[in-house]
Order: C-alpha cells, then structure tokens, then sequence
C-alpha cells in the first residue's frame, strides 16, 4: 500500500451506464470502479501492473440531465476489418446519416462532476527484473503532473473528456453528507472467464464509497 | 436502483391481496369466452364471460399461465390463448373467417406435452379434446357466437359439471409451478438486481400502456441493434437480470402504469410514482392529483375523472395548505413517507428513462407547491388557479396543439416541477415566441405569460437574486423601474389608446403589426407608435386620462433601448401583461361605479 496515488478528476459530463440501461442509458450516481481503472490506465498501464481502486471520493452533489443523440445501429464486422488489414478495399465507415444505420437514443447522464480516485498498483507476473513499484509510481505521478495521458481519459462515454490532476497531501473532504445505498453496481467484468460481468454493493457514507470491500473476487 | 426499487414494490405488491399483481408464472390476461367440454372432451358450449357495464362489455381479468411474448411467427400458450390457437379459426386480411391449422397444432403439440399425466379429470378431458378436434367453421356451436368470438379475446377452458376453470385446477397448477422451475438450460450469472446466481433471462417483460409506445408493449432493457451489445454477449446477458427479478420489476411497473392514481402523462413523458411502504395509497393519490389537476366546477372535459371527486378535494386542501406554508396536518397524508419517481418515455420499440428521483411526499409536495406558487399571475383565477403542467405545455405548442409539443420538454418540465431546480430555458424561449407570433389564440396569454413569470422569479430566486425577484410580482408593479418592464407597460397602454380611440373592431392593431419588433427592437418602433398615438389620444374620449397615464410611465424611462435580451423581452411582455390585467380590472370598477 506504500505506493498508493491519488487524482482528482472532474468534467461536465458524465455517463457510467448501467448494463441493464445499455439501449437507452442510463447513468449510475457515481463512478464505477472499472470506470476509475480505465482513467488510471489511460496516465499509466503495462502488462506488468495491475490497478486496483481503493476509494471514489464524490465532490459534488449527483446532478442528473437528459439528453439524446444520434447514434449508429451496427457495429463494423469482424470480417470486413480483417479484409482491409489484409489489403483488400471496404468501406469501414459507419453513417449516422442513413436512415436504416441512424439510432437516436436518449440518455441520463450526470452533470459536472468531480471525483478524487484513491488507488495502488500491484505488479503482475508480467513484470521483469527492471520493473518496480518505486519506478511505476514516478513515472505515474510524473505523467500525471503533466498532464500526460496515452489516450484522453473519458467518464463513461468518449465524448465526455476528463480533466484530470495528481492530488499531492490531504484529500479535501467531499461535501456530501449523510449514507446512501448505491445498490448493485458493476465492479468490473471478469475477462479471464467469459467475460462476466461482477457486481457489488456500495455504500456511500459522506461522499466516500470504499471499493476495497470486492476485492479478492474475480479480476 | 430503479429496477431495484420496482422488485421491491412488487414484493410489497404481493403481500396486498387487493393488487391483483400475477404471481410469477402468471400473468392476467382478458378473458372473453370459456369452452365448456363434456366428459368425452366433445365441444357442447361456448360461456360469454364479458361483463356488461353500461354500452361496453368489459372482459374479465383472470391469472392464467404466464404467456409467451409474441412478435411474430406462431407460438401458443398453455389452456388459454385467442380463438386462432385455441379452436384454429382465425379472421383473414378481408375480415372473413378462415382456419388457422398452423396456430392449432402448435397449441395442441405445447398442450399436449403439458398436459400428459398430470392426474385430474380437467387435464385429461383437455387431452381427448384436443386428440378429437379438427379446425372447421360449420360447427354449430361456434357458428352461433363466431363473430363474437373473433372479436373477442382470450378463451379458457370449462368442464361441464364442475366448479372453476382447467387452468384454475390446484393439480395443473402444482405442474405448471414445478416446469417454471425447471431451468435446466439456463445460464447462471450474477443477478445485477439481486446480487445473488440465478437463472438470467434472455427476454425482458414488456412495458404496456406507455404513451407513444408501441401497444404490445415496449421493453425498457432491450438490445434490438447490434451496436447496443457489447463483450461478445447477446440479447439480456448483456444485463444479466434473474427470470425472477425480470418477472417482479416488469410485473410491478405494468401494475403502476396502468392504475389510475399512480400516473401522470404529460405530453411524450409517462410518469409513475409508488410509495415505499404498505398502504401509501393516501399519498399517491394527492400527488397524481396535484400534477393533474382537474377543476371539479368546470365540466368543460367531458372524460372520465381518474380520481374521485372527494379524494380530489382532499387532494386541493392539502395543496392550499402547502402553498400557503403550512404543514400539511392531515392524518391521510404522511409527509414523510418515502416516494419514487420515474419518468419514461418511448423511443421506438424502446423505453428510455427521462428522470428518476427518490424523495419523501412532502418534499416532493412542497416542490410542486412552489411551482404553482411562482406561476401564479394575475388572472389566472380565471383558469382555476391552478393550471395543469399538460395545459401549461400546451399553451406552449405551435398552434396549442398537442401534436406540436416539443419531444423532451414534458420530461423537463416534470423534473423540474418536481426537483424544483431552474425552469429550463427551452420552455421560456418557447413561451416568449409564443407571445410575440400572436395569431388568433396566440399573443400574450395568461398560461405564457404566468411561464414567463415563473421561469423569471425562478432564476433570480437560485441565482440569490432578491431585489430582482422582489420585482416580479404577480400582478401590476408600478414601483418597477425596470425599462424592459415600462416598455411592455407603454405597449400596452398605446394599444389601449388605439382602441379608445377607433373601436376594438380593427383589423389590424399595433399589437398585431409591431408587438415583435417592439419588444425586440423598441428603438426602432417606439418613435414610430408614440407618434401614432398623438392621433388616437384627440380622437378618443378619454384621451387625457390615457395621455397622463402613458406621461407616468414615459418618466420613469431612460430611453428606447435598440433591442432587448431574451431576459428583457421577458420582463417587457410581464409588463405588457400585467399593464393589460390592470386595464381591465379598471374597466370593470368603472362600470361598477356606473351601475
């Protein structure tokens, strides 16, 4: 636990969408667990770490909005994609303007929020003789500092971009007040078997829900 | 959480014997006609089972075995289905009568397969039924009700000489529970509503009765393109939801969508609210009257009332009570009692959710309190004081006609009366072009312009505001020094002029030619009216008592300012408003004074 960090991240939007609202989103109040792995990864990940999220911290209250937008009904198949690596010429573009092609979908996501993620790494069996922790924890802090990232991190949906900085010293206490039953909540998909989803069951108690209590389960 | 919070009503719903929620397995299903069988399993009798209530027949609602969720291709159900399946006749695409041989060997092949060896008389004369008989429509019994029973809906089977229905039989019922049981090909996973491993299902319940939806039904967890799966998963175990719990929130949602005290349309928005206790029925009833309040008085709505005349009044005095900031006081009405709102909303075969939201009934009671409160606006006592949010969206639509309700601002508005946060802009703009493109139910009414007020008091309100919101009042403020407002004030005062002076019969008054540009771009047309005036104030008979009026207002301006902001074209039509209301009432004390 000695290389544990902490990154505040905060945005407009938000949408970390619950699987059985998938076809018309709807969001869940507050970030998943795999949700923060993914900003985590997008700063910092080889094959020879492994993220593990401590504690969310909610810094602002759960504001909801609705809104819709035009989406694609297909996914771009397997074989076409195939043909064009090995050369051939397809046309892998996906219009939202055909008619047949365009989806519109309404979706409840969450307005402006902030989150502080309170995680550690552990190191796999991926790791070589040249990698340790004290080594991974700099260059995170470091990219972190500077803001660099691999890909942009997102909450949720691509088109919601994270903004995202290294908490140095104390956590600032979040102002929710109060525990609310967040109730089954997707802690992250087991992709050693099957790709199965597993859920856990959160609490939130002034602003903090703890992920720690899942771990030993699944990934 | 919703699904949640839906699974745990239905556990509430079960526990009440007067629901009349299905058990799992079940589902209840109209019933228009019983096949009465002999012994031998030979037709003898075909039971009308229709209710008559006044000019309609009503059919009975009875438990039967749960049904398959047909949408196309031929799938029976067990001991009761439609005449197709049932008997194999069906009515073809010109209304004629024709045979469905298809749909009955499909019920016979299910029926048959069900029914082998359970021990009881009901079964097995189903079985030599079904063995016996051949589609045909020359039968004599079936010829004498054919046209009933093809209009008709689901049929039941009978024995003759005994008590109940086959379907009702405790021995096919003991069967019917054991195969629900029998999960033998299902996937297990984790239920995201239970949390525990169980048998997750493939097919979500459909959701009836949704303004908008598709009738049969639309589901709310659905993944009807491809793009919407994801990890190599297909259909529901994308969501892996237990039969169990798919079955209860789908059961619990139907329940409340189709009770009359527990729902709220409001243009493309259904909404449900439930109470999370036993017996909350006190509660729900005041809170679907408050969203939808119907004037008793009025009867210019001819449509059958939803809600009781004496629970509506109930309902109004707990409201008066609210508004006016007192607690509520009443034994049928426990503020404190948990409450949940979900609003939906179709979108093709889907259901998407429009706003979800936990709160207590007197919070939530408090909320829509504060909204009639703020829409309060001279005049509107005419209307009844209280104006339904459905009216208010109405008053907002191109030609106040309900086809022309923007998509998503029902929703809006529900959350926003209910969540009492700012009045969304979309709904003030609406209300302001409203107002400026008139037309003969258009221009400045009394709904738009009490919008207007409420979306203005509103914002100044959350932004803390007080010296502004002090300004907007509900009726005429002569102290408002704001020019906007003056503006609106001298429009109408002209216009009054105008009419003094030439009749009401114009065809065509300043209001109808420059109330747009006037309150846009008053530079460019005040001039131009004040100019106008000087004619109708020597023609008219109280021309000096207009003139003095329109001096008082001229003072308190600065100047004629080249255009105004959505915000001040707010505060001018509050003020044209206002300054009409005033005129008015004057009018009618003078004629007071003369009689």
């Amino acid at each position: 636990m000695g290389y544990g960090v902490k990154l505040r991240v905060w945005g407009d939007y938000a949408c970390f969408t619950r699987p059985e609202m998938k076809a018309e989103r709807v969001s869940y109040d507050v970030m998943t667990p795999s949700a923060a792995r993914g900003i985590l990864e997008a700063i910092h990940w080889k094959p020879a770490l492994v993220w593990r999220i401590d504690r969310i911290h909610v810094m602002k209250p759960i504001r909801f909005d609705s809104i819709r937008r035009n989406e694609v009904a297909g996914k771009i198949s397997e074989r076409n994609i195939k043909t064009a690596m090995n050369g051939g010429t397809v046309d892998l573009h996906q219009y939202a303007a055909a008619q047949n092609e365009r989806q519109q979908r309404a979706a409840l996501v969450l307005r402006d929020v902030e989150y502080i993620i309170e995680a550690h790494f552990e190191l796999t069996e991926k790791a070589g003789e040249s990698d340790n922790p004290g080594k991974h924890c700099d260059i995170f802090s470091r990219r972190a500092r500077e803001g660099q990232c691999h890909m942009r991190p997102y909450f949720g949906c691509r088109e919601f971009p994270v903004n995202f900085e290294l908490v140095e010293g104390e956590i600032p206490k979040s102002a929710l007040k109060g525990e609310i039953d967040l109730g089954w909540m997707l802690w992250d998909i087991d992709f050693a078997n099957d790709m199965q989803p597993i859920f856990f069951r959160p609490t939130m108690r002034d602003g903090v829900v703890d992920t720690r209590l899942s771990r030993g389960r699944g990934v | 959480m919703i699904l949640q919070a839906l699974n745990e009503y239905y556990q509430k719903l079960m526990d009440d014997p007067e629901s009349g929620v299905a058990p799992p397995g079940y589902s209840p299903v109209k019933i228009t006609h019983a096949v009465v069988l002999n012994n031998e399993g030979e037709l003898i009798d075909i039971l009308p089972l229709s209710v008559q209530q006044g000019k309609k027949s009503i059919p009975q609602k009875m438990m039967v075995p749960e049904q398959v969720k047909r949408t196309s291709g031929v799938s029976a159900n067990i001991l009761c289905d439609n005449v197709s399946y049932v008997l194999g006749i069906d009515r073809n695409k010109n209304g004629e009568p024709e045979l469905a041989t298809e749909k009955f060997a499909d019920f016979r092949r299910k029926n048959e397969i069900f029914l082998n060896g359970i021990p009881s008389q009901g079964a097995q004369v189903i079985l030599k039924f079904l063995q016996r008989w051949v589609p045909t429509l020359s039968h004599t019994i079936i010829g004498r009700s054919l046209d009933a029973l093809l209009n008709g809906n689901n049929i039941v089977f009978k024995i003759d000489g005994m008590l109940g229905y086959v379907h009702e039989d405790a021995k096919v019922k003991e069967k019917w529970d054991e195969s629900d049981d029998n999960h033998t090909d299902k996937t297990i996973g984790q239920c995201l509503i239970l949390g525990e491993k169980l048998p997750i299902a493939r097919i979500h319940p459909a959701i009836k009765g949704v303004v908008g939806a598709q009738t049969s039904g639309a589901s709310i967890v659905s993944f009807n393109a491809d793009a919407f799966t994801s990890y190599g998963k297909s259909q529901s175990f994308n969501a892996p939801v237990s039969i169990k719990a798919a079955f209860a929130y789908g059961t619990a949602l139907n329940y409340l969508i189709a009770s009359d005290t527990n729902r709220v349309r409001l243009a493309d928005t259904t909404m449900v609210f439930w109470a999370d206790k036993k017996g909350g029925k006190a509660e729900e009833t005041v809170l679907a009257w408050c969203l939808d309040p119907v004037v008793a008085e009025t009867g210019e709505e001819n449509e059958k009332r939803r809600i009781d005349p004496a629970a509506a009044r109930h309902a109004k005095a707990v409201l008066d009570r609210v508004k006016s900031g007192l607690p509520v006081g009443d034994a049928g009405f426990d503020p404190d009692t948990r409450c949940y709102l979900l609003g939906l909303a179709p979108n093709a075969a889907r259901l998407s959710v429009r706003f979800w939201q936990v709160s207590s009934f007197g919070d939530v009671l408090e909320k829509i309190a504060r909204h009639y409160t703020d829409m309060d606006i001279a005049g509107i006592e005419r209307l009844g004081g209280t104006v339904s949010p459905w009216r208010t969206l109405k008053a907002l639509a191109v030609l106040e006609d309900a086809k022309n309700i923007p998509p998503l601002l029902g929703g809006q508005l529900l959350k926003t009366i209910l969540s009492g946060q700012m009045y969304p802009q979309p709904i003030y703009n609406a209300a302001i072009i409203r107002c400026r493109t008139g037309g003969e139910h258009g221009g400045v009414n009394t709904i738009r312009a009490a919008v207007i007020k409420a979306f203005l008091t509103r914002k100044y309100r959350i932004q803390k505001q007080p010296e502004r919101e002090a300004m907007i009042t509900v009726s005429l403020n002569e102290n408002n020094t704001n020019n906007a407002y003056l503006l609106g004030r001298l429009f109408s005062l002209l216009e009054k002029a105008q009419k003094d002076a030439l009749g009401s019969n114009i065809n065509a008054t300043i209001r109808d030619r420059y109330f747009g540009a006037a309150s846009a771009t008053p530079g460019s047309v005040f001039p131009l009216l004040l100019r106008l005036s000087r004619h109708h104030l020597s023609k008219s008979e109280y021309g000096n008592l207009s003139e003095r009026k329109i001096q008082e207002v001229m003072n308190g301006l600065d100047a004629f300012p080249a255009h105004l902001n959505m915000e001040e074209q707010g505060l001018f039509i509050l003020g044209y408003y206002h300054q009409n209301q005033a005129n008015y009432t004057k009018n009618e004390n003078n004629e007071q004074k003369e009689g």
